[in-house]
């Protein structure tokens, strides 16, 4: 079968669904023949067998309608009818004889029948002169010699002609009967033959389908699922069907190609990942887009490589052009520059700023040094003063502490004076309140005087009623005559007494405002003597404030002279320190000379660090 | 305090005094004693002179806005202090209402509006003489009762011809001291005082 492996994959489709289709034509074209024989048998079976046997129906009929109506004319007495049935018959007798035709035709090849038509035609005729007789007579009126021909000769006649077309008929059915079954013995065979055919075909398509796909489809998928493999990456692939001819074996070649070239940029890859940049890549062809574009990364790494040796030996006036925002290592590196070129020029700045500071430096020093030994002059002149100061000291503690003596003893005296005010407070006090006493005594007095002047009124009132009652008892003893004369005189007394309380009691009422005069006079007396002691009160707590003021100021006093001989006592302490710390300045001051002495070589030695310095930075180019 | 010194030994002694006087009650002295009976003597002895045989009336004596009027003691039931009166509405303006005495409602007639005297306002002072006859009782409004006298008729003198109309009708005479007596027997007849109103 090498050949047909061997074959394009078009011609070998073409041929195996050619011989599919030669296949479907012969089954075809047996199919047809078969059925155009069914078709034939059938034709021949309506012409040959139901076509005479049907004319033969129709012309027993149309015979025995004719018979009929001859019967019909010989009972009919009127010409009339009788013509009309004459007209009939002969188109009947038409009929028959065009069936006749039709049935002679179809019975061609069939002597044994062809002869019982040939009787049949015979008995026919002999029929049909029997009838013309019959017709012609009873034209003459004479029907009853016609039926009596009828019942004679005519009636067998009819009966002749009837069994045999019967009995033709009976034949051709027998015949129809037996093609039929014929016929379909036939179809069965010819379905029988259809069945294998088909089968054949079918089994033979099913081998054809199935080699097809072994050879194409199988290496197909063996390549797809290579394919797979490498788009995940994996480049170890092998693949078979390399040597064949056909489509297949040329796909396969191209994909061990495409797998050989992209093992060859994995190796390329790997070099350059581990940093070997001598590999070269040739492009296979200008449209050889990954070798290209290796080759590209290759001589851009290159490139950087070269500028970052250069920045390494320090030249920062190398070129850097990004090709875009996203070339990340160009502008990394172009970032790197520029930082990197500040960064010096700072530097450069700075240690020139460094130089300058130091030679400052050293001229301060120098400064310094020459001031040093003018303040160990003044260290001297101050500790002179200082003693002198300590003298002064001496002398005010002293002159204070009798101060503060003094002081003290006036102090005593004024507490003193404060307690005999506050005696004289206490006495003045008590006036006031036995003044106070005495008001009150007045007050109550008072009050007594007018219950007492209540008690007048109820008296005057009495008196008033009293009076009353002298008139009533004059009017009554008015009333009385000459017996009632002397209850008359009593009356007159009792009024006249009344009178008089009246006037006792209008004196008391004058005496009690004399005395209650007295006892306004008596409280206002006593109001102001009140008011005088609450002055002399509060004069003597003014003379006592006074003088607890005194006493409070001389302890004041008191106690910053006290205060004045401590702080004097601490100041003398204090120059004593004063005069050892200035002592202690005074030899400061001597290593404060020799330090500023080697201060001032430092400072030389800081001013050649900073010429150094510069002329490191000034070698790198910027 | 002052200039002289103030003797407070004087002083106590005064109290003392006082203090003893009142504990003992008050009892004149001799001297006091007998002025006072000298006094009422005087008073007395002068009574006597005018005791005769001739007519006499008495009176009871009482005060209409300072004039002195007299009423006879033969028409005065009583005399009674005006305490409690209950103004009456719908009467002349003389009646001044009415009062209860001891259970009898009597009418207080104010004499000062017949007299056109000036009217002082009403007080507790105020007294009511109850007079009456036979028919009629009711009281008299008075400022004050001075007490019951005893007038001669002959020293009773015609009234002032300068009194008019009701002053006329009602006043009997005028006594040498001024004393105005009315007539107590026509006052109570008279139709004036009688008070018949359809209100």
């Amino acid at each position: 079968m090498k050949w047909f492996v061997d074959l394009a994959t078009r011609t070998k489709l073409f041929f195996s669904f050619g011989l599919m289709i030669v296949l479907m034509l012969v089954l075809i074209i047996a199919a047809y023949i078969g059925l155009s024989a069914i078709h034939q048998s059938q034709e021949r079976l309506f012409r040959d067998d139901f076509l005479p046997s049907i004319e033969l129906l129709k012309l027993r009929s149309s015979q025995n309608r004719a018979h009929a109506q001859l019967l019909e004319m010989m009972m009919t007495p009127d010409r009339g009818r009788q013509q009309a049935l004459e007209r009939d018959i002969a188109a009947r007798t038409r009929e028959v004889d065009e069936g006749l035709k039709l049935v002679a035709a179809s019975l061609q090849g069939h002597p044994r029948e062809l002869r019982q038509f040939d009787e049949l035609v015979a008995a026919l005729t002999e029929y049909r002169r029997v009838r013309e007789q019959q017709i012609s007579l009873i034209y003459d009126e004479k029907s009853s010699e016609a039926e009596s021909l009828d019942a004679a000769v005519q009636d067998k006649l009819y009966n002749r002609v009837r069994t045999i077309a019967v009995d033709l008929g009976t034949t051709a059915i027998a015949q129809a009967t037996e093609r039929v079954v014929a016929a379909n013995a036939r179809a069965e065979r010819l379905s029988r033959i259809f069945i294998g055919i088909s089968i054949l075909v079918f089994v033979f398509g099913v081998v054809v389908a199935l080699y097809l796909s072994r050879i194409i489809a199988q290496p197909l998928r063996e390549i797809t699922t290579a394919a797979q493999r490498i788009a995940s990456g994996d480049l170890e692939v092998a693949t078979r069907s390399k040597d064949r001819q056909d489509e297949v074996g040329d796909l396969a070649q191209a994909f061990a190609t495409m797998v050989r070239y992209l093992q060859e940029m994995a190796v390329i890859s790997r070099k350059i990942a581990q940093g070997d940049l001598t590999a070269t890549v040739r492009p296979v062809s200008d449209r050889d887009v990954l070798g290209n574009a290796f080759a590209d990364m290759t001589g851009y790494l290159r490139e950087m490589a070269t500028v970052s040796k250069q920045i390494a030996e320090g030249d920062l006036t190398v070129p850097v052009k990004p090709a875009s925002d996203n070339d990340i290592l160009r502008n990394a590196f172009a970032n790197m520059v520029t930082i990197r070129r500040r960064i010096t020029q700072e530097i450069s700045d700075g240690i020139n700023v460094l130089a300058s500071s130091a030679s400052e430096i050293l001229a301060s020093t120098t400064q310094i040094a020459a001031g040093m030994s003018e303040t160990a002059a003044s260290v001297t002149q101050t500790t002179a003063t200082v003693e002198q100061i300590k003298q002064t000291a001496l002398l005010s503690s002293k002159k204070s502490r009798g101060v503060s003596e003094n002081a003290q003893k006036s102090a005593l005296v004024a507490e003193q004076g404060k307690s005999t005010v506050s005696e004289t407070i206490d006495g003045i006090t008590r006036i006031k309140e036995l003044m106070e006493t005495v008001a009150e005594s007045v007050v109550m007095l008072s009050e007594q005087t007018q219950a007492i002047g209540e008690i007048i009124t109820v008296v005057t009132d009495l008196a008033q009623q009293s009076n009353l009652l002298a008139v009533n008892a004059a009017i009554e003893a008015s009333k009385a005559g000459e017996h009632g004369k002397g209850f008359a005189v009593v009356a007159q007394e009792i009024k006249s007494l009344a009178d008089q309380s009246k006037q006792a009691t209008e004196q008391v009422r004058k005496i009690l405002g004399d005395i209650q005069k007295a006892t306004g006079k008596s409280v206002l007396a006593a109001e102001q003597v009140s008011k005088a002691v609450e002055g002399g009160v509060k004069q003597a707590s003014e003379s006592g404030e006074s003088i607890r003021k005194l006493a409070e100021s001389i302890s004041g006093a008191a106690q910053a002279a006290e205060q004045i001989a401590v702080s004097s006592q601490q100041q003398l302490a204090g120059m004593e320190q004063v005069a050892i710390a200035m002592e202690n300045i005074k030899q400061a001051t001597h290593q404060n000379v020799l330090g500023t002495k080697q201060a001032e070589q430092a400072a030389h030695t800081l001013n050649e660090l900073g010429q150094k310095l510069k002329e490191m930075v000034s070698r790198s180019k910027v | 305090m002052g200039t002289g010194r103030f003797d407070w030994d004087e002083i106590h002694r005064k109290v003392q005094a006082v203090g003893v006087a009142i504990d003992s009650g008050y009892a004149p002295g001799p001297e006091e004693s007998r002025r006072i009976l000298q006094r009422r003597a005087a008073q007395l002895a002068q009574k006597v002179e005018k005791e005769g045989d001739a007519e006499v009336i008495e009176v009871v004596e009482f005060l209409l806005a300072h004039e002195h009027y007299g009423i006879g003691s033969h028409y005065i039931r009583e005399v009674y202090p005006l305490r409690d009166y209950t103004p009456l509405p719908g009467v002349p303006s003389f009646v001044l209402g009415l009062i209860n005495v001891r259970g009898r409602i009597l009418s207080v007639v104010d004499l000062k509006k017949f007299f056109d005297l000036p009217a002082k306002g009403i007080s507790d002072l105020n007294k009511v003489i109850i007079i009456g006859n036979e028919t009629m009782e009711f009281g008299i409004l008075a400022d004050a009762i001075l007490g019951v006298r005893t007038i001669a008729v002959s020293a009773i003198g015609p009234p002032l011809p300068t009194l008019t109309g009701i002053r006329e009708e009602f006043v009997q005479g005028v006594t040498g001291e001024r004393l105005v007596i009315l007539h107590a027997a026509r006052i109570l007849t008279d139709g004036k005082i009688i008070v018949h109103h359809d209100i």
